[in-house]
């Protein structure tokens, strides 16, 4: 049997995730989540697809259940607005990961590139008082530079990549402190129009769920109808016969990490617009979350690829499973946590457990 | 958690709302139409216990003042003036707030003859106690705020040996000057202004509120929970409130104001969301108006954020602890207990009730005494 996706190379990190790529051949009794009715696994017959849609399943049990439980807290129209809202900018940062981890990179000073990012938004309105747009643009040009920094030092200077963005976010942190002297700074002066773009609603839903929608599209077609797309999954699944198919392995890797920092600061942006404020540390607790839908999403729709759409249904199963939660037990503020926590070790565990058992097939 | 911070609503009683969720929307509908209503109609519509309890509210705050015109009467003159020469050393967290108050200290520290230096140290205990150590060494007068006495005895014993005042912001007295001498911002001080707060939540809410208390997981944001929790509860029949810890982790991010959402929405009836520091309320506006909720806010120790929504309207009130107050107070400890060789609560703090009314500039946040260097100078002889 001839396929289009299977990786059996070996991997050299829990990042190097079997993804589209090489045209190989299987051996038998080899199955694959994604090629058909006849390559599935057992458990996952029948037209449900439970392979690939149980987060989605799972995201409307829970959905029902806490309206059924919570009809006047959670079964609400507002409340399903503040979980689309709530979600949005944890969206953006999430599928900012997605992206380095589909090219076989992370980056896990991302969220310290958001703080930054916030920073220096605000120190741009406020102290060199710039027009917002202008402001904007800046800001994600230099969350993309952040992310040059670290290709360089990753793909060039050959650094772990944990270890490159532990140092970066270390470096991010002293740079935050120093751009915003460690302030929250008000944004009464700007524009209102600043704030409205990040506070305005079209048909009663929040801007800011457009805004990940829109980036959610973008990186959909980017990596799933693109040749561009088709070459950072091959690199993140196996970049060594990537380069050796003729792909520019560094090149793209560089890429993938200049676009997980200018998402980042992305995210930085669109909370300053919302906030009317640059919340110094703001970004820090978004980490945790991000890689948890990351992963979590790898588990849906594609499974064993850091794919756009599972990523959103893993962001909005976890909101939903957070949101009711947090809705029931109202008193225990570290539930969030708790579930966040829970679900990363889970959804590695899986993750990693599949790439096991593509090795020993 | 002490029983005051008990929320009233149950958890489990929502797990029968699916059972009953008629009930519950008609309650709902109810407690959304008299917290509107009672806000419109004044005390016309209410009960006389409630009428009695908003009149003696009233009558507090008249009697106390919002905008404090002098310092604290239970702080009284020096016998003599301090001795001048001395290095007072703040070991501080480089936190916003921490950096604004050292720099102030060591801006006034001349106006005594003394030399104030300010020290960062990373926010761990370890780090704490070396820069401590360090400090202790050269140093007459060491502070720090934030670390409780049980993880400073190594720097305790130091200052002990060494002669030297050592002041933490604990609610546990202090033992011996010199040594752990003085607890400037401590002992009861927070869980003290609770008592205003409480009025102004009873004047806000008629007397009828449900009031949701949000705070950090310290003793002082505790005491100051409890506080108001008290105050309520020992003059207003008809209050209910609850408290909610909010992560540490969470501080300055929108985690926080999402857990506060969360809390909110879990229980409609919530009119008065009081924050025990203002951190925690920085966006909480536009999530309240996302959410379809109209709970009041107020709080304690606000930053100019959460001064630039009272000024516009957003909020009820806010109690201050002005970083140009702080450092007042703190030298106050410290000359106070070398004054009399004895250890030294620092509780008494002129508390400035900021309202719409009354808010005149939100950064930096003003200073209530407005003259309140020349008032402690005149205590302590100085100038």
């Amino acid at each position: 049997m001839k396929r289009t996706i299977k990786e059996r190379s070996v991997m050299t990190s829990p990042t190097d995730l079997p993804a589209v790529g090489t045209t190989v051949v299987d051996p038998p009794g080899v199955t694959d989540p994604g090629s058909g009715p006849r390559g599935r696994p057992a458990w996952s017959a029948g037209v449900l697809r439970l392979d690939r849609y149980s987060g989605l399943y799972l995201a409307v049990i829970l959905a029902v259940v806490f309206s059924v439980l919570l009809p006047d807290t959670f079964g609400t129209l507002s409340n399903a607005r503040v979980i689309a809202a709530s979600s949005a900018i944890a969206g953006i940062l999430t599928l900012a990961v997605a992206v380095s981890m589909a090219a076989g990179t992370f980056d896990i000073s991302l969220a310290a590139n958001m703080t930054f990012s916030i920073c220096l938004l605000g120190t741009l309105l406020t102290s060199a008082d710039l027009p917002w747009v202008l402001a904007v643009i800046l800001t994600l040009l230099a969350g993309a530079s952040i992310g040059a920094v670290n290709a360089l030092i990753i793909t060039r200077l050959g650094v772990e990549p944990i270890v490159a963005t532990l140092g970066m976010s270390s470096v991010l942190a002293a740079l935050s402190f120093w751009v915003a002297d460690g302030q929250t700074i008000l944004l009464d002066g700007v524009s209102p129009t600043f704030t409205e773009a990040g506070q305005a609603t079209i048909a009663t839903v929040p801007i800011t769920v457009f805004y990940l929608a829109a980036v959610a599209l973008v990186l959909w077609f980017l990596l799933e109808h693109t040749p561009l797309g088709r070459y950072i999954y091959a690199i993140g699944s196996n970049p060594q016969a990537a380069k050796l198919a003729g792909i520019k392995v560094l090149r793209l890797q560089s890429l993938s990490l200049m676009m997980t920092g200018a998402l980042a600061a992305l995210a930085g942006v669109v909370l300053t617009m919302q906030l009317g404020a640059s919340a110094f540390g703001a970004g820090a607790p978004y980490l945790l979350p991000a890689f948890a839908a990351t992963f979590l999403g790898a588990t849906q729709i594609l499974p064993g690829r850091f794919n756009v759409r599972g990523t959103i249904i893993a962001l909005y199963l976890l909101a939903i499973a957070v949101k009711g939660l947090q809705l029931q037990f109202p008193d225990l503020p570290w539930i969030k946590d708790l579930v966040e926590g829970t679900v990363l070790i889970v959804a590695v565990s899986i993750t990693a457990r599949a790439i096991r058992q593509r090795r020993t097939r | 958690m002490p029983s005051p911070r008990t929320p009233r609503t149950r958890s489990r009683q929502r797990l029968l709302a699916g059972i009953a969720a008629g009930s519950l929307i008609v309650a709902t509908g109810c407690s959304t139409s008299s917290d509107s209503d009672a806000a419109a109609a004044g005390g016309g519509e209410l009960s006389a216990a409630q009428q009695e309890c908003v009149d003696n509210a009233n009558a507090y705050l008249d009697d106390r003042g919002l905008l404090p015109e002098s310092i604290p009467e239970e702080l009284t003159p020096l016998s003599k003036p301090p001795t001048e020469g001395l290095t007072i050393t703040y070991v501080h967290l480089p936190s916003p707030s921490a950096v604004e108050t050292a720099q102030h200290l060591v801006d006034i520290a001349p106006e005594i003859g003394w030399t104030g230096k300010a020290v960062t140290y990373d926010g761990s205990v370890e780090d704490a106690n070396r820069k401590l150590l360090a400090a202790i060494d050269d140093s007459d007068v060491v502070l720090t705020l934030g670390l409780p006495p049980a993880a400073a005895q190594d720097a305790i014993r130091a200052a002990e040996e060494k002669g030297v005042l050592l002041m933490l912001d604990a609610v546990e007295p202090p033992q011996s000057v010199p040594g752990f001498g003085g607890t400037p911002l401590g002992g009861d001080l927070y869980n003290k202004m609770g008592e205003p707060g409480a009025n102004m939540v009873m004047q806000a809410t008629n007397c009828q509120g449900n009031v949701a208390v949000f705070g950090l997981p310290f003793d002082a944001m505790h005491n100051l929970a409890d506080g108001v929790q008290q105050g309520l509860e020992a003059s207003c029949e008809d209050c209910t409130s609850s408290y909610t810890d909010i992560p540490l982790s969470a501080l300055g991010s929108p985690a926080a104001t999402n857990a506060v959402v969360s809390k909110l929405q879990s229980d409609p009836s919530i009119d008065f969301a009081f924050f025990t520091t203002g951190d925690l309320a920085i966006g909480i506006e536009p999530a309240l108006k996302q959410a379809g909720l109209d709970a009041q806010i107020g709080g304690a120790i606000p930053v100019s954020q959460n001064l630039a929504a009272l000024q516009r309207g957003d909020n009820a009130f806010w109690l201050g602890v002005p970083h140009g107050t702080s450092p007042w107070l703190i030298l106050d400890t410290a000359v106070r207990a070398l004054d009399s060789g004895q250890p030294t609560v620092g509780n008494h703090y002129p508390v400035p009730v900021f309202t719409p009314d009354n808010i005149e500039s939100t950064d930096p946040i003003p200073v209530y005494p407005t003259d309140i260097g020349d008032q402690f100078k005149e205590l302590w002889q100085v100038g």
